[in-house]
């Protein structure tokens, strides 16, 4: 089987709200519960990027074409501040977990971007989200592919995302030896442990105590 | 540092802005649905946290879609500080250099000590973080300019400490650090302001204030505010402005007080508090200038570390036809991750695709290139589009009819454009000169060669999709002769012809003589073997339109045959560029009409000949609509053809355009110099011979 229906959807969906609050994970849904397919879950998570790697390169073409010095100040050394940290750069990652109609498993998609609002390509968000991780390097082109670019069914942007299509397997490889069906909670904890650490967001231990 | 200064000067961690990209779409929807030239300062919000995720990360002052209303809490989170800022959108870019930067921010700081010295700072804190944001956005190249203030008053100038700052778990124990925290979170559930009193009495335990009870509370109370930064020796921003509104209400309690930078961060799931700052001020310094209001400061530093703008160039998420683009190219990608990694679509987009004939072929196969990703596609037509065009051409629709008619290359063109602005497409307006056509004007048509010959030359692959075979043969030689891939599309009523001609090298003098065909009957062909459209013709191709009645001289079709073919045209042309060996790729001789499932099963393990990640690449590919086959037929090169052996093409570059012309004006030239007139004498001959009645030795 390794599907699920919307409603079992919102009881996951619930369950990580519970605990995502209690620990103050960040997790909120947007949208309607009560609505079939009516919203998704969010998080906002945020990286440091050590400066020095090679998407460097792409921040000095970007900010080359502007004139520094005609839109500058005659400085001022104010004794009281100290200047943020310049060996590293944030990235501004979102995670949503969306129910997909069309294959009836969760899916998840992610955006990141830089602090003036533009957009990491795919090699660099991928990159930078899970430098953190340490990750041994598996075969990039393998990641990359599972990486995909669709329209957002909410927000009519394009962001990156898992497809679906290999979900349901997944899942019923993982349920294994469990007989009958799946409790909705497990389902969705065990799908988010598998699938969101992959791609730079950690889910924590907490979530897998069910109460 | 003074004699009077000894101690550490505490120094504050400025906020970093964060814009979202959702910032930048609304900021241009309300620029062009509602400023419009208005340049006024517009009301904005923006938020930060005390609940950094690392000490890496630079304190956040965050803008997003809904700073242009309020926020609403799902955005914000539950720990989000709401702070007001005031947006000034210029017109141009020297506008937004010319506004006087340092009067601004003055501006601000008045209105900044004006809540202080009216106390509404006081019942507000949240007056005391405030941000001003200038910003240029440039809507051709969707590029943004932007620079932020943090006005801060330098009100007192110096605060001294005797240590540095301490994190709060070295200075409470667990069960008190509890403690504060429970005080706390009752605080937020009432009151919730990010500026608050901490007092502790001895007997009851931590309890939290408002700011504005600081007169009635005792000296030991500490000041606490939701403190943005995580390093461990600075605080951020918002401590500068209350440390001022301190500084004016109770001067005395300065000196001496402690500061709590409360930070409610969250690690591995735990809720932490301990990293929260306690600061004990030794001692403050005033200002010696004695004016009305203090020094305000607080621009933004720019990526380089200096006092300027920044600028983000969004033309790749907002420039509608780069996002074209990128949906275009994402969509073949798709194909390519999840069904087919070996393809190679780079070689696609980049080859330069020219079609003879912009009708119902040409269109057809036009659209499915560029859904192949094909960007530089150029049509070579003569006619004009008629009414009976647009149903079956789908590049035209009925106002190309209109006023005589628009010509077909151009308007082809630009329909191609309209489809997909990246497109690289043109039209050239040309009539293909033809064997036993009479040529009138004879500079006229050499130039028309030229331009053709050009063409040819500019191009990767050509495709031969005109209405008559004899006007195949210029564009088969010129293109046998420049070594370019041809795909040929041909059409009857119910059956359909598409190939590839067999891809030699482009034509040197030194060239060996290819041998005479080997009459081979199985196995396979290479690409260079294979024959071209005129190779199975023992006549050469004449004026076929001459003495035909109305139906004879265009071709009617069923309207399925050519989209049919078309698609199978430009299939087999990515098949061959998917091909390791390109145009040289080897096609299957059959014996036996069979049918390309047939063929497949046959051989599963051939990967000679289904080379291609696509599969199979046939030399031909006849359909019968009629009775719904298809088969694969491949046929050698023809050592006397008309159009590409190389007895024409030595003749053609050797003379050029001397020998065209006597080809266009006498079709039996061609006969003569391809060898064919011999061919046809030595077949006469053989029909003279006498055979003995009983053939027991028969001739081969």
């Amino acid at each position: 089987m390794g599907t699920i229906t919307w409603e079992e959807f919102v009881l996951g969906v619930r369950h990580i709200l519970a605990v995502s609050d209690s620990i103050g994970d960040g997790w909120h849904f947007r949208g309607s519960l009560e609505e079939n397919g009516g919203g998704y879950l969010a998080k906002r998570m945020d990286y440091p990027v050590a400066i020095g790697e090679p998407s460097e390169r792409t921040l000095s073409a970007r900010v080359a074409t502007i004139d520094h010095d005609s839109v500058t100040e005659p400085y001022e050394i104010d004794p009281c501040s100290i200047d943020p940290d310049s060996s590293f750069r944030p990235v501004y990652g979102e995670f949503h977990v969306l129910y997909s109609l069309a294959h009836a498993v969760p899916t998840l998609y992610l955006r990141a971007w830089r602090r003036d609002g533009s957009c990491l390509e795919a090699e660099e968000l991928w990159r930078d989200l899970t430098a953190a991780e340490r990750r041994p390097s598996s075969d990039e082109s393998e990641r990359l592919r599972s990486l995909t670019q669709q329209e957002h069914p909410f927000l009519g942007e394009p962001w990156y995302h898992l497809h679906p299509c290999r979900t349901a397997d997944m899942m019923d490889q993982i349920a294994g030896n469990d007989v009958g069906r799946v409790d909705a909670k497990r389902y969705f904890i065990r799908w988010m442990s598998t699938v969101a650490p992959f791609v730079g967001c950690p889910v924590s231990h907490h979530y897998a105590s069910f109460r | 540092m003074t004699s009077e200064e000894s101690g550490k000067i505490l120094q504050f961690l400025p906020f970093s802005s964060v814009i979202s990209s959702s910032f930048w779409h609304k900021l241009t929807q309300m620029k062009i649905d509602v400023y419009a030239l208005s340049d006024e300062p517009v009301d904005i919000t923006g938020y930060y946290t005390n609940q950094s995720a690392s000490s890496r990360l630079p304190a956040c002052l965050n803008v997003d879609y809904s700073s242009f209303e309020n926020h609403h809490a799902s955005v914000v989170g539950r720990n989000g500080i709401l702070c007001q800022g005031l947006l000034q959108n210029t017109n141009t870019f020297e506008a937004f250099k010319d506004i006087n930067k340092q009067a601004a921010i003055n501006k601000c700081g008045e209105q900044i000590w004006n809540d202080i010295l009216s106390g509404a700072a006081l019942l507000n804190p949240s007056l005391l973080t405030r941000f001003l944001l200038l910003t240029f956005a440039d809507l051709k190249k969707y590029q943004f300019y932007y620079w932020f203030a943090f006005p801060t008053l330098v009100f007192p100038s110096k605060i001294i400490l005797d240590e540095e700052p301490k994190e709060l778990d070295k200075v409470l124990t667990k069960d008190e650090l509890h403690q504060l925290q429970q005080a706390y979170d009752q605080y937020k559930a009432t009151c919730g302001q990010s500026a608050f009193l901490v007092e502790k009495n001895p007997d009851l335990g931590f309890k939290c204030h408002p700011l504005k009870e600081l007169a009635n509370l005792k000296d030991t109370t500490w000041v606490g505010f939701c403190d943005p930064s995580s390093l461990p020796t600075n605080p951020g921003w918002p401590l500068r402005n209350l440390l001022a509104l301190i500084a004016y209400h109770h001067k005395e309690r300065l000196a001496g007080l402690s500061v709590l930078c409360w930070r409610d961060e969250v690690r591995d799931g735990q809720r932490r508090i301990g990293s929260s700052l306690l600061i004990e001020i030794k001692d403050v310094v005033y200002p010696t200038e004695n004016e009305t209001n203090p020094k305000c400061l607080g621009w933004e530093k720019n990526e380089r570390g200096k006092l300027g703008a920044r600028m983000v160039n969004l033309s790749n998420s907002m420039d509608p036809e780069r996002l074209a683009n990128s949906a275009v190219d994402l969509n073949l990608k798709l194909m390519k991750w999840r069904l087919l990694p070996e393809l190679n679509l780079d070689i696609v987009q980049n080859t330069k695709c020219l079609l003879l004939g912009a009708g119902t072929l040409g269109c057809y196969v036009a659209r499915t290139l560029m859904a192949w990703g094909v960007r530089h596609i150029t049509f070579i037509d003569n006619g004009r589009v008629s009414y009976s065009n647009p149903v079956r051409q789908s590049l035209y629709t009925f106002k190309d009819c209109l006023n005589g008619g628009q010509p077909k290359a151009e308007s082809a063109a630009n329909c191609l454009r309209e489809i997909f602005p990246g497109m690289i497409s043109r039209g050239i307006d040309l009539r293909i000169p033809m064997p036993g056509h009479y040529v009138t004007d004879a500079e006229e048509i050499e130039k028309d060669v030229q331009l053709l010959a050009d063409a040819i030359n500019e191009h990767d692959v050509v495709f031969l999709l005109t209405d008559t075979r004899e006007s195949r043969w210029l564009p088969s030689m010129l293109s046998a002769y420049l070594g370019k891939l041809v795909i040929n599309a041909a059409l009857g009523f119910d059956t359909y012809l598409v190939m590839r001609h067999g891809q030699r090298e482009p034509w040197n003098p030194g060239q060996v003589q290819s041998e005479k065909s080997k009459g081979v009957m199985r196995g396979a062909l290479v690409g260079r073997q294979l024959g071209c459209y005129f190779c199975n013709d023992v006549v050469a191709p004449g004026d076929s339109t001459k003495d035909r009645t109305l139906d004879q001289q265009c071709t009617v079709t069923r309207p399925g045959i050519s989209l049919i073919a078309s698609g199978l045209a430009v299939e087999l042309m990515v098949s061959v560029l998917q091909h390791p060996e390109g145009g040289n790729a080897s096609a299957e001789i059959s014996t036996a009409a069979m049918t390309t499932v047939q063929q497949h099963q046959q051989e599963p393990d051939n990967k000679e000949i289904s080379g291609s990640p696509l599969g199979v690449v046939p030399h031909s590919i006849r359909g019968f609509l009629h009775r719904h086959q298809q088969v694969l037929p491949a046929t050698e090169a023809f050592y006397n053809c008309t159009a590409c052996s190389p007895l024409v093409i030595k003749r053609y570059a050797e003379e050029g355009y001397a020998f065209l012309s006597e080809v266009f004006n006498n079709p039996d030239c061609l006969e003569q110099v391809s060898g064919l007139a011999d061919l046809h004498k030595d077949i006469a001959s053989i029909e003279d011979w006498d055979y003995p009645e009983e053939s027991e030795e028969s001739n081969d």
